[in-house]
């Protein structure tokens, strides 16, 4: 009962503070995304359409008090409209309408919502409070998991966090993934957040979260948490300053992991080089051969859930005989792209995971040269990392739709866009012909042709047409 | 009680941003003028300039 009620007060703080500042909504959809209040629930938010609430009134409050400064148009953000209209285009040839429509129901809100994104996040302390909000959301899951861990060590299957069954967060590849992708952000808080008082509690606050988020990887015994830790690990590694310093914590953390984890967990692992015996590994690369070969009588996909249909044989094995099973899962992103939007969807996803990925390479390399933005740089290499742990654990388990790519992908747009802005503060007047031509359009700043309320002042005493003085 | 506490945790730490980032949202420039980081040296004053 005290949970459900300060759950409900929390979300009537979201709501309540959404209506002086419209972004806090965008910030509570996430956290309702993310931490899936209604699911841990016991009244009132249990019974609530609590995301349509929050959804519509982050649009809402964002269309009729907060259009100011809009960001430009990325690749990125065509691409996501493209991949979204594609996606709906499917469903007219979705090979299994009726499962396919559950997925879509929210699969396309969680694009939508993640296109929309860069409109209302903004300034530095919208993204901060982006990442910050992503982060304890998450941490409201994986905190409690990863202590029951440290307590009394994980399992495969066994579900220790708040959701129940092997759905949403239950599903331990999932979970781990998300975890992973939480460590780099989590560190980059730690040092530049600047939302949460600048002490040391804070700092250790944050340490504590990312031990929990890998032990929480850990606890799952996922193999593909294994390869997500190691890809981490060498990505932020190889992206950091302190090299011998971060070699060396990476190198205690690998020892504690291996004298602390079980014979269970080592025996979990050890599969990795066995996978012709081992049946999950088996079971991925036969649903791998059968994807390509529905990709080439279905080059434009089989809509959501397409993987319903198939039917996989298992060869005959010592002590076991061959066997089919039908409508198993494509446990993998590029596998799910490809079997249910075709190759159209996979190239459009690659793209979008690509151009992401240099665009924030570009915007540390020119963030660098700025004192001030050092920042950028970090959260740009927390980004890279996040996203190629998704990109590598993604790789063996089916959640190319889930929140927390997107997530990344538009929290990459917010700050492409900041940049942009700053950029353009920082650039001298336009001088000559290049005047004349933006009084013809019609801006008496001389710097562009917004007007309306794109040109409205975006802080006190600051408009953002106008380089500071 | 471990879920509890970990619910407490981070809806805690997360209201707490967000009446920070409220609050700074109305008070701060959202968009930060920025100068060039200077190379090591590059403060000093050419000696071809004058000096005031």
């Amino acid at each position: 009962m005290l949970r459900s009620i300060w759950l409900l007060f929390v979300y009537v703080a979201f709501l309540g503070l959404s209506t002086s500042a419209p972004f806090v909504a965008t910030l509570g959809y996430v956290w309702v995304d993310t931490f899936a209040p209604q699911n841990v629930a016991y009244i009132v938010l249990n019974q609530m359409p609590v995301a349509l609430i929050m959804g519509v009134s982050a649009v809402g409050t964002y269309f009729l008090m907060d259009r100011r400064a809009p960001p430009p148009l990325s690749a990125e953000s065509l691409l996501m409209i493209c991949f979204t209209v594609w996606v709906n285009l499917t469903m007219i040839w979705a090979v299994a309408p009726q499962s396919a429509w559950d997925k879509w129901d929210w699969a396309v809100k969680t694009l939508a919502f993640a296109t929309f994104i860069p409109l209302v996040i903004r300034s530095r302390v919208q993204i901060e409070a982006f990442a910050q909000t992503y982060v304890f959301s998450l941490a409201a899951n994986f905190v409690p998991f990863g202590l029951k861990v440290l307590i009394s060590g994980g399992g495969y299957g066994r579900n220790l966090g708040l959701g129940g069954g092997n759905s949403g967060l239950g599903e331990g590849g999932l979970l781990s993934t998300m975890c992973l992708m939480a460590v780099p952000l989590a560190l980059h808080l730690a040092k530049h957040g600047q939302l949460l008082p600048r002490i040391r509690g804070i700092s250790l606050a944050y340490w504590f979260i990312c031990i929990l988020a890998i032990g929480t990887a850990i606890g799952t015994y996922e193999r593909s948490a294994l390869v997500g830790l190691v890809i981490l690990g060498i990505y932020m590694w190889v992206r950091s300053k302190h090299k011998v310093a971060l070699g060396a914590v990476g190198l205690i953390g690998a020892i504690l992991i291996i004298y602390f984890t079980s014979s269970a967990w080592n025996a979990r692992i050890e599969t990795i080089g066995h996978f012709e015996q081992e049946n999950s590994a088996l079971t991925r690369i036969l649903i791998w051969r059968w994807t390509l070969d529905f990709a080439a009588s279905h080059p434009f996909g089989g809509g959501f859930q397409s993987f319903v249909i198939n039917h996989i044989e298992f060869p005959a094995s010592e002590g076991r005989p061959a066997v089919i099973e039908f409508g198993r899962a494509f446990h993998s992103i590029y596998f799910e792209m490809l079997g249910e939007h075709g190759y159209p969807g996979l190239i459009m996803f690659l793209l979008i995971a690509g151009i992401t990925l240099f665009n924030l390479r570009r915007i540390a390399k020119h963030a660098r040269v700025y004192a001030e933005l050092e920042w950028v740089v970090s959260l740009s290499d927390a980004l890279q990392s996040g996203l190629v742990v998704f990109l590598a654990c993604g790789a063996f388990v089916g959640i190319g739709f889930q929140p927390m790519f997107w997530y990344f992908v538009a929290m990459s747009i917010s700050l492409n866009a900041y940049m942009w802005r700053v950029e353009r503060l920082e650039a001298k007047p336009l001088a000559g012909w290049r005047t004349l031509v933006t009084q013809v359009a019609g801006s008496p700043s001389g710097q562009s042709g917004v007007s309306g309320w794109r040109g409205r002042p975006t802080g006190p005493g600051m408009n953002t047409l106008t380089p500071p003085r | 009680m471990l879920d509890l506490a970990g619910i407490m945790f981070s809806s805690i730490m997360m209201l707490m941003v967000i009446v920070q980032a409220v609050r700074l949202d109305q008070a701060q420039p959202w968009f930060q003028a920025i100068k060039r980081k200077g190379k090591p040296g590059s403060e000093k004053r050419s000696p071809w300039r004058r000096q005031s």
